[in-house]
């Protein structure tokens, strides 16, 4: 039969973590006494709040598919039954009734469970604020196996078959020995993006999906269960299948112990970068001749030629989600070093005008004063020695003096407001200038940290476009 | 031997949301101002939100409509971390099913929606103040077979008396899935609601029971919740708001275009 491996790990969601929310996947994974039978099952309970039992739902799910896979097969471990077991389970349609009696079994023994742990611990006023739109349905007794909603995935290994079972989202992905990997577990096509089917569906027994994969005629190496956690934590299925793949090279160059302590590492890494989601792995491994079945050369060749495909597709994505605040921020600068240019043009203008406009106005209160003179002067000559006609003259030339410092102070008067308001632009000016700089070492900072962001995803995309040019078989994916 | 993110890299979770926004000459004034205002506070609330608690990389795109269409962001969808809000002018027609076409082109893989796997059912969310000068029922017709469409959450406001809550209703595909307000105020608020909703309900992994809907969503932000948030104690209010001295009503003020 070969040397077996089997393992599981779950792991508690970064967004969990951070939301306070407690870990809602399980997973489990074990042998029988005789080394021949061998089990992995996880179950993914459901992130909605209305369903607060989820991962009781999950945990209850994953050992009760434990026991009934292991009952299944230990009821034909008998030899005279073991032939006929198998020669049934190679009959589609006895294969089809064993596998319904085989997720009956497990559904009617889920719903067991469900109602067992309710009437023990019914819902309390705490959890029923958590419902929701199902508050009313749970506090009426209806609808309790929302409350565990969970889905489900188990495998069990046997000498001759692989039987797999799933409800719900998550991928099972199973690596035949003759190179080639699929997901064996007909898909539903209603398990898309967050929405899933469920254990707690009405229509469960109709929609759990199930199959069988004969090992004498198509060996298989390896068979992985992963919750939602994995998959999301992936752009497409090729992705998700080079994780898988990765799993099986760990093993082969790190051994059992150092296998374990890489998803001891990994999986929180996973579910921190990735989905954010809990992340549940398990799996059930032929580790004999691993070395013949993997070329570790041609499989990291594999993964290089996807990362740099994925990471070329991500440097696109980014840039173009950059592009157009790259643009703007960059406008945004050149408007406020505009600005400020101007304010620059404008002080050089006020400087000129404040060295015409000081002299103008000390000339003209030159003049005033001038005028000021002349006047005292003429007040001085004695009014009652003048003729008549110099009389005349003289208050004529009074009234001419009048006219021109009348002129003079207003001229005075006038040059004064221009210089208040040069003084009122100066500090106008430089208030808004300095607001300028402040705005301009804003928006500096602001572009040159995004534009460098923004050249360093270009100078990737470049070095990854050389790098897939490089490699026509990389270039052909481009 | 490479570590995980080496397997070419691990990309979040995308919830992508469609803006679909009249800017139509009808819309000139306080409401394209309030409009304004609305998109560029919802874009932060979400920022908020996100940096705190999503677990989605939340893409935006924005579909403006008026005597033409154009988007936002022409090359694809914007990370929200990138997406700027910049004010936009009203004025022109209302071809709403020129609108309807261009959001079809590009809700598919090779348009915006770029995750394979690893992706939320997209939200829409489509906002008129009034009646479509175009005939849009046939690119209603075609929009409908657009699978990425029909299961997105999509939520509508109709802003005005004069909008057409009946097209809102059919495009959303149900009418429980329409916000109908003659208040400005009111709808800047549930606009911000709806989106801040959205993410979090998607958030949420759940059965084909519990889908999340557009309808959920309006009750949700609706005062669902017994707090009655908005103030309304019931729908008619949603409608009057008559003593709400804060909030602005169509049909009072010419400024708002709507008499």
């Amino acid at each position: 039969m070969g040397d077996i491996y089997h393992f599981h790990k779950t792991v508690i969601g970064y967004n969990h973590i951070r939301s306070g929310i407690r870990c809602e996947d399980s997973s489990a994974s074990g042998s029988d006494e005789t080394g021949e039978i061998h089990i992995a099952v996880v179950a993914d309970g459901h992130g909605d709040p209305s369903c607060f039992r989820s991962k009781e739902g999950a945990d209850m799910a994953v050992g009760i598919t434990v026991d009934t896979l292991l009952e299944f097969a230990q009821s034909f471990q008998d030899e005279g039954e073991k032939g006929h077991f198998y020669e049934q389970l190679s009959v589609a349609k006895n294969r089809e009734l064993m596998l319904r009696r085989l997720t009956d079994t497990i559904i009617s023994k889920w719903y067991a469970g469900v109602e067992n742990d309710y009437r023990n611990h019914p819902l309390s006023e705490e959890e029923l604020k958590e419902a929701g739109n199902y508050e009313d349905v749970y506090r009426s007794g209806k609808k309790i196996e929302h409350v565990y909603g969970t889905t489900l995935i188990g495998a069990l290994w046997m000498p001759e078959y692989l039987i797999l079972v799933q409800q719900g989202d998550g991928t099972c992905q199973v690596f035949y020995e003759n190179g080639t990997a699929g997901c064996p577990i007909p898909k539903d096509d209603r398990c898309e993006q967050n929405i899933t089917t469920s254990m707690c569906s009405e229509d469960v027994v109709q929609g759990i999906r199930s199959c069988a994969i004969d090992l004498r005629k198509n060996m298989v190496r390896a068979c992985y269960l992963g919750s939602d956690g994995v998959e999301d934590s992936y752009r497409d299925e090729e992705g998700l299948e080079n994780f898988y793949r990765q799993l099986l090279c760990r093993l082969l160059e790190n051994g059992r112990e150092g296998f374990e302590d890489f998803l001891f590492k990994e999986m929180p890494f996973l579910t921190k970068n990735g989905s954010g989601d809990d992340v549940s792995i398990a799996g059930i491994v032929n580790l004999s001749g691993l070395s013949r079945y993997l070329d570790l050369h041609q499989f990291y060749g594999k993964i290089k030629l996807y990362s740099l495909k994925a990471e070329y597709k991500d440097c696109c994505e980014a840039l173009i989600s950059m592009e157009r605040k790259h643009e703007r921020l960059l406008g945004n600068w050149n408007r406020v070093k505009a600005e400020i240019e101007h304010f620059d043009k404008k002080e050089i203008q006020l400087n000129i005008q404040e060295k015409e406009i000081y002299p103008k106005l000390g000339r003209m209160i030159d003049s005033f004063g001038k005028i000021e003179r002349q006047g005292m002067e003429t007040s001085k000559k004695s009014w009652i020695t003048l003729s008549p006609k110099a009389k005349g003259r003289e208050t004529q030339e009074k009234g001419s003096q009048n006219q021109k410092k009348e002129q003079a102070r207003d001229d005075i008067y006038k040059q004064c407001l221009q210089v208040v308001r040069l003084i009122e632009d100066r500090k106008e000016n430089e208030k808004k200038r300095n607001a300028g700089y402040g705005k301009r070492e804003n928006a500096q900072a602001e572009y040159e940290e995004y534009d460098a962001e923004y050249k360093k995803k270009q100078r990737k995309k470049e070095e990854l476009e050389r790098c897939l040019e490089r490699n026509p078989a990389i270039g052909d994916g481009k | 031997m490479p570590r995980t993110e080496e397997l070419g890299g691990i990309p979040r979770k995308q919830l992508n949301i469609f803006y679909v926004l009249d800017t139509s000459g009808s819309m000139d004034g306080v409401p394209i101002a309030t409009l304004n205002r609305t998109m560029s506070e919802t874009i932060s609330s979400v920022k908020q939100l996100v940096e705190k608690t999503a677990d989605a990389l939340v893409k935006i795109s924005v579909l403006l409509f008026n005597s033409s269409c154009q988007w936002v962001q022409p090359k694809g969808a914007e990370r929200l971390e990138d997406f700027i809000w910049e004010d936009v002018k009203a004025g022109g027609m209302t071809e709403m099913g020129l609108a309807l076409k261009e959001l079809n082109s590009k809700m598919s893989r090779k348009g915006f929606i770029e995750s394979d796997i690893g992706s939320y059912l997209p939200v829409i969310i489509i906002m008129t103040d009034g009646r479509p000068t175009d005939e849009p029922d046939e690119a209603l017709e075609e929009i409908k077979k657009n699978k990425w469409f029909t299961k997105a959450v999509k939520i509508g406001f109709a802003l005005g008396p004069c909008a057409d809550v009946n097209l809102l209703e059919k495009i959303v595909q149900d009418s429980e899935a329409v916000i109908k307000t003659d208040s400005l105020e009111t709808f800047a608020r549930l606009f911000k609601k709806a989106t801040v909703n959205s993410i979090v309900m998607q958030g949420q992994s759940r059965t084909t029971a519990d889908v999340v809907t557009g309808k959920g969503i309006v009750n949700e932000i609706m005062g669902g919740d017994g707090d009655d948030p908005y103030g309304f104690s019931d729908d008619d209010d949603l409608f009057g708001l008559g003593d709400d001295s804060d909030v602005f009503e169509f049909g009072d003020d010419s400024e708002y275009g709507y008499d």
